[in-house]
């Protein structure tokens, strides 16, 4: 026994030193390189900071910096984010959805960039981003987040068969009841080999942020709000009309599946991609996807599909939502101007450009807006028009629940376990309770 | 050379603390508290978390689709994974290793991957059980809106019943074929002899088994996660599925604990339950043995 106790314990000693001395050798080896910049991101942005590291390398061969990136999916970057800021082990960026960027910096988690570099702010920042990301990215009247790539809420629908059936692209409500009554038609349906529903978007839990995303513009349509003035306002005539329209696509006109309430975040633009629906709610990012379940090339998908803004209701204009992943800095950094240097360099309109158009995703700035190929990359071109009509959605640390809410409101609606009223009146009341927010 | 065996206990009673008693402690320490992971201030509550759960309504809905849920679960994994054993037991069947390694094969598959067969299986536009459907002359089914709660409960059991077969299998052999030889010169039948002699020896492994379907079935998550989420209007919000909901996506970590405790809370209770119900003597039989 005390054989096996002293071989133990050795071993374990042992270990022990060799541990250390890598370790010991390994910080070395980092001191000697550079400054080390942590970095929480998505495997789509990843490569672009590791370029912007290189290229800030380049140009300062004395300030070196060592990236360090941990790389995850979009399912597990907030948990992940959220632990490691509350652990005190944040990075010193890290990509964070537009919608958290409120509810981190109210913790305190995050570094506004005017207290980092207010000159960059005022003359890059708040100029050549769009006004809704500087709006949208900022909290308490600070900048918190710089916008990696945006995405719009849009109505896509089958552009070479509205035109053979002599029916506009839908600019207002009536005309999206009408164009969806028309294709919901059977003779219709069948002439093109449609599904059994003519329109598809989702309208329930499962899809989750998405139905927040791609339907909260139909209650901006109509004039609607979920806040305005620090008071919880969804309860209103126009927010019931919207939603009530929504509910009618499924149980009056009978023009979207019940299903709807099921679907995945990507159901509607499969559906639109297999050509079982003449239009779907969706957003800008689904392009690619749509082109491929479609198995179309870039010409065939610009010949045969289309896409507007959400159409204004009787009491508002065309609305839309902006999107999008923004990168953050956290309180914790122990090098913040190093680590916006870097992101200078990654949301550059050089480096930019290089993503939006190899990813075919919005570029939040305008330079590089201006600077996109009217051929190549037309999608990227058309809707960026809608960008300075956008909207974002609510900047409230509270937004997780609030989004489910939204979702809830829709979703009971849309299934009939509420009418539109019913459900606008409840969502609106647990609204309130959840931000402490006055009911208007 | 006495003090090995108890110092390896030690060991892993230590690892056990650390990893599983620590956290339950932990959690129902945390279910005292207004704690959020972005919440700047904690603030201890005492049972505050306890009375609004008591008055959550969504809590409830919770607790009925749990119940139908593992409900469901449990019965078919049980039932199916008796029939299955009974027939692996066969002697002289032939094939018998292709038929084992066959129902095995579910079980060597991830939770999250299950989900993913039965989420393409389900799909009502491009699903293959549609497909297959179809083909019968039988309308198209929307599985996972109007057949929520029966399809979840078929994916978990397609993968957990084998669980139960290789439980009752192991257990099945184990019994004396000198009993059955006796009841054959008896004259009992097959029926006969699996009800007075297969059935009551596996009283034991019965209630073992039932105990850990049940509470597996009562924590699993990953399935109605990527199946319905919950859905639809929370037909399958089991009570696995709030719980993560309110401590990862809202990171209120206060209620979300207190939710962790009550599952554990219905854990012991139904484990209770079932020595109860197969009797105290079960557990002594199994000692004595």
């Amino acid at each position: 026994m005390k054989k096996v106790v002293h071989f133990m314990v050795v071993l374990l000693a042992g270990l022990l030193f060799t541990a250390g001395l890598f370790a010991a050798g390994e910080k070395e080896a980092k001191v000697a390189e550079g400054v080390t910049i942590k970095v929480i991101n998505q495997e789509r942005w990843a490569p672009y900071v590791e370029k912007a590291v290189e290229k800030w390398n380049a140009a300062n061969p004395d300030k070196k910096v060592v990236l360090d990136q941990l790389v995850l999916g979009y399912p597990q970057l907030r948990q992940k984010i959220a632990t490691a800021a509350a652990g005190g082990m944040a990075p010193d960026f890290s990509l964070i959805d537009s919608v958290w960027v409120a509810e981190f910096a109210n913790a305190g988690f995050l570094m506004p960039l005017d207290e980092i570099d207010p000159t960059w702010v005022e003359n890059d920042y708040n100029k050549d981003f769009y006004p809704v990301f500087v709006e949208g990215d900022s909290f308490d009247g600070q900048p918190y987040g710089i916008h990696s790539q945006t995405d719009m809420a849009l109505i896509w629908y089958r552009k070479d068969w509205f035109s053979s059936e002599g029916i506009k692209a839908p600019e207002t409500w009536e005309e999206l009841v009408r164009a969806v009554q028309h294709f919901q038609q059977p003779q219709v349906r069948r002439k093109y080999g449609m599904g059994e529903y003519a329109f598809a978007f989702p309208a329930g839990l499962k899809a989750a942020e998405t139905v927040t995303y791609q339907l909260t513009p139909f209650i901006w349509s109509n004039g609607g709000d979920v806040f305005r003035n620090n008071t919880v306002v969804l309860n209103s005539s126009t927010t019931v009309a919207a939603i009530k329209l929504l509910s009618d696509f499924v149980n009056m006109y009978k023009a979207v599946s019940p299903e709807c309430i099921a679907y995945e975040w990507n159901t509607a633009l499969k559906l639109m991609g297999t050509g079982q629906v003449a239009l779907s709610v969706g957003g800008s990012y689904e392009g690619s996807m749509i082109k491929e379940a479609a198995g179309w090339d870039d010409a065939t998908f610009r010949e045969k599909v289309g896409f507007v803004p959400i159409p204004a209701g009787p009491n508002g204009e065309q609305a839309t939502t902006a999107g999008g992943m923004a990168y953050a800095i956290y309180r914790q950094s122990k090098n913040p101007e190093l680590a916006l240097e870097i992101l200078k360099l990654t949301t550059g309109p050089e480096l930019m450009y290089e993503f939006c158009a190899s990813t075919g995703q919005n570029p939040p700035r305008i330079s590089v807006v201006n600077k996109l190929d009217q051929q190549k990359d037309w999608l990227l071109v058309e809707t960026s028009d809608m960008l300075y009509n956008a909207r974002v959605r609510p900047i409230i640390p509270e937004y997780a629940k609030v989004s489910e809410q939204l979702q809830r409101m829709v979703e009971n609606a849309v299934s009939g376990k509420a009418t539109p009223e019913e459900a606008v009146a409840e969502a609106a009341k647990n609204i309130s309770v959840i931000t402490g927010l006055p009911l208007k | 050379m006495k003090k090995t065996p108890i110092l390896l206990m030690l060991l892993a009673l230590l690892i056990l603390a650390a990893f599983s008693i620590y956290p339950v402690f932990n959690a129902f320490r945390l279910s005292l508290f207004d704690m959020g992971l972005l919440q700047r201030e904690v603030t201890f509550v005492g049972l505050k978390n306890y009375s609004v759960l008591l008055s959550d309504p969504l809590f409830y809905n919770s607790l009925k689709a749990t119940l139908l849920f593992a409900g469901g679960s449990v019965a078919i994994q049980y039932f199916l994974g008796l029939f299955l054993a009974t027939l692996l037991s066969t002697q002289d069947l032939k094939g018998i290793r292709f038929f084992r390694s066959s129902f095995i094969l579910p079980y060597t598959l991830s939770e999250l991957v299950v989900a993913l067969v039965w989420l393409h299986i389900y799909d009502s536009n491009f699903g293959v059980l549609n497909g297959f459907v179809n083909a019968l002359g039988v309308p198209v089914q929307r599985w996972l809106f109007d057949w929520a709660m029966p399809a979840v409960i078929v994916a978990n059991c397609w993968w957990g019943s084998t669980f139960s077969m290789l439980l009752l299998e192991s257990a099945m052999k184990g019994i004396p074929a000198e009993l059955y030889e006796a009841a054959k010169v008896d004259g009992a039948s097959g029926l006969q002899q699996f009800f007075k002699i297969t059935l009551p020896s596996l009283h034991y492994v019965s209630m073992l088994n039932l105990i850990m379907i049940t509470l597996l079935t009562i924590n699993a998550f990953g399935i109605v996660f990527v199946l319905t989420f919950g859905g639809p209007q929370n037909a399958t919000d089991v009570i696995g599925m709030y719980m993560w909901r309110n401590a990862f996506r809202f990171m209120d970590l206060g209620y979300g604990a207190t939710l962790a405790v009550v599952i554990f809370i219905f854990n012991i209770i139904i484990t209770l339950l079932y020595i109860r119900v197969f009797g105290k003597e079960t557990l002594k039989g199994s000692v004595s043995k």
